[in-house]
């Protein structure tokens, strides 16, 4: 059965240009602009895996809301792949920064900085989702 | 030691002359017993014989107990001295913490902290307090307040329309009572009176010719405060007023840097995202997920590719030379085996050398000393330099990347090529931001021309520098010296 992904961003041409790359490879593909969106997408279904930006209308706005989703725990153990433009940064910021995310007892483990590759990404997803 | 002398002199002065004096009195009870032996009054000789003895010893007596006395005062004053210097001590060392702490403490709070506490020590009083003037200028807010007044006036507002007192601090002059009891005099007199403070001093806080607040002390005794403590506290005060515009400045400055690293993080945010959208849907594109292409269209959709790549790389390049430049970016110290970077380094360009057909080598001997600095950094600089061999060097040539130890204090670390070399009349212009050289332009079409800039910038950081020997079609030469970290 085909898994299902739920892409946040607020970037709708890159959204889109995702969508088009990982319904290639078998996924079906929800978009979200936000967090809060997105928060209401998860409500309706729980999708098999989640691609969040860190970055929207705040500057961590998809950290925020990963750290939000801890008190939903009907969404606990759904794998989350973070999308950043400053990889190095966060890299930086953290791992003390982002314990509450990042930490073990917490699925977003993955940071792909953009532009993303998409072979890579695609590589992951088979990894996590298989 | 001007008093060690004056009790001396005392001592001379008064035990030696009575002891002279009374050593008098043996010499001529020994005559006249003599004499008495003499005309055989043996009685009047036991008589004197016996005077004589008694009399010396209460001489003796007499002598011990007036040297006692006067060492007994002498020990006293000494005492009395090293009380005096003591106290002197303790206030050394408060004006030492109180000028450390100017000096070095930058975060206002913590500043004022330590300043009102060392004052207190120093003044030997009580409570001190800082107020400050407010933007508006229209009231005067207590930033910080130690001791006795610390709960009773911390945060507190006065209104200096309603306040001549601290109207008259402010044109400059201090105040100073011993009686606080005329409560309408403070705004807070019931307070200052329920702690029991009964005599206070305030100066104002002065940075040139603009007054910024009031530094004041406060003491549970009357009348404690004398002409001299006045003007000492006037000194204190102008050095609290440099701190407090220090802290001040300090603080604007550190706003600054952090909107202007918030600013350039948003810039570069904006700047990236369009690129990072337009390479995802090229990637669509160009990997036929909309279709397939013919060869002219292909080959200008990887042109595309290619630019929007050179764009992410600029970007990327200078947000990290601006924030090493300015200084933002603090660079980490630890130690870097620098055996291990060279192993990484191989591996990161032993596939790209060998599509190339170059040789690659690389020499690290055994005695290499480690360097104190940032990995990333370093591992940064190295490739910078090596790839651009890579670039520039056609199939079939040489590099060599060879660590030796220069000496025991420095590390010299070689990158030679058999590559297009520089211009002569491009050597000086080699660190430039975004110089390329001509024959470099041609060879390769885009570059960032960063990367050398971005080399210079952490040798520098790391205490290194960096020469670059250069033959057009012969090849370079780029020499890194690193200082050793001494074991």
């Amino acid at each position: 059965m085909n898994k299902e992904i739920l892409l946040v961003d607020d970037d709708r041409d890159l959204r889109e240009s995702l969508k088009i790359i990982l319904e290639a490879s078998g996924y079906i593909v929800r978009q979200a602009a936000n967090g809060r969106e997105a928060l209401s997408s998860l409500k309706a279904k729980k999708p098999d895996l989640m691609i969040l930006d860190v970055m929207m209308n705040t500057d961590t706005e998809g950290f925020d809301f990963a750290y939000e989703l801890k008190d939903y725990p009907e969404f606990e153990g759904m794998p989350i792949i973070m999308l950043t433009s400053f990889l190095d940064k966060v890299r930086e910021d953290g791992p003390d920064a982002f314990q509450h995310i990042l930490g073990e007892a917490w699925p977003a483990k993955w940071l792909f900085e953009k532009p993303v590759d998409a072979k890579k990404l695609l590589a992951k997803l088979e990894a996590v989702l298989k | 030691m001007s008093l060690e002398i004056r009790i001396i002199d005392e001592l001379k002065d008064k035990t030696f002359c009575y002891v002279k004096l009374s050593w008098l009195i043996p010499p001529a009870l020994i005559i006249g017993g003599v004499v008495a032996w003499l005309l055989g009054c043996y009685s009047t000789f036991y008589v004197i014989l016996i005077f004589f003895f008694l009399s010396t010893i209460f001489i003796i007596a007499f002598s011990i107990s007036l040297i006692m006395k006067v060492l007994k005062k002498r020990i006293k004053s000494l005492f009395e001295l090293s009380e005096k210097v003591t106290i002197l001590n303790n206030k050394l060392s408060a004006l030492f913490n109180m000028t450390e702490a100017i000096g070095t403490v930058k975060a206002m709070d913590l500043m004022l902290k330590i300043v009102t506490s060392e004052i207190a020590h120093v003044m030997g009083v009580l409570g001190t307090s800082v107020k400050l003037i407010t933007e508006d200028g229209k009231s005067l807010r207590y930033a910080a307040a130690h001791g006795v007044v610390d709960d009773i006036l911390k945060n507190k507002i006065i209104e200096i329309a309603k306040s001549p007192i601290n109207r008259k601090i402010i044109e400059g002059e201090p105040f100073v009572t011993g009686d606080v009891n005329e409560r309408d005099m403070f705004q807070f007199g019931e307070e200052l009176n329920a702690a029991k403070v009964r005599s206070v001093l305030f100066a104002p806080l002065k940075v040139e010719d603009k007054v910024i607040g009031i530094l004041g002390a406060y003491c549970i005794h009357p009348d404690r405060f004398s002409g001299q403590e006045v003007d000492y506290f006037r000194q204190a005060a102008s050095l609290v007023a440099i701190a407090i515009e220090n802290a001040l400045t300090y603080a604007k400055v550190e706003k600054l840097m952090q909107e202007r690293s918030r600013f350039m993080l948003r810039v570069t945010h904006n700047l990236r995202a369009p690129l990072a959208a337009i390479l995802s849907m090229l990637d669509v594109l160009r990997n036929g997920y909309l279709g397939s292409f013919n060869d002219a269209q292909s080959e200008h959709l990887r042109r595309i590719d290619r630019r929007a790549h050179t764009m992410i790389d600029t970007i990327n390049e200078l947000l990290m030379l601006s924030e090493s430049q300015s200084g933002k970016k603090p660079i980490k110290r630890i130690k870097v085996d620098l055996k291990i970077l060279a192993g990484r380094l191989q591996r990161t360009f032993q596939d790209v050398a060998e599509q190339k057909n170059i040789n690659l080598i690389f020499i690290t001997p055994e005695n290499l000393s480690d360097v104190i600095g940032d990995l990333e950094m370093l591992e940064q600089a190295f490739e910078n330099i090596i790839s651009n061999a890579v670039k520039y060097t056609s199939n079939g040539g040489s590099i060599e990347v060879c660590f030796s130890m220069e000496n025991n204090n420095s590390i010299k670390v070689y990158v030679k090529d058999t590559g297009i070399g520089i211009p002569k009349d491009g050597m000086s212009r080699i660190f430039d931001e975004f110089f390329r050289a001509e024959n470099a332009r041609k060879l390769e079409e885009h570059g960032t021309g960063l990367g050398l800039p971005i080399v210079k910038e952490i040798i520098e950081q790391h205490g290194g520098k960096i020469n670059i020997e250069s033959e057009e079609n012969i090849g370079t030469i780029f020499t890194l010296y690193l200082p050793a970290n001494q074991k």
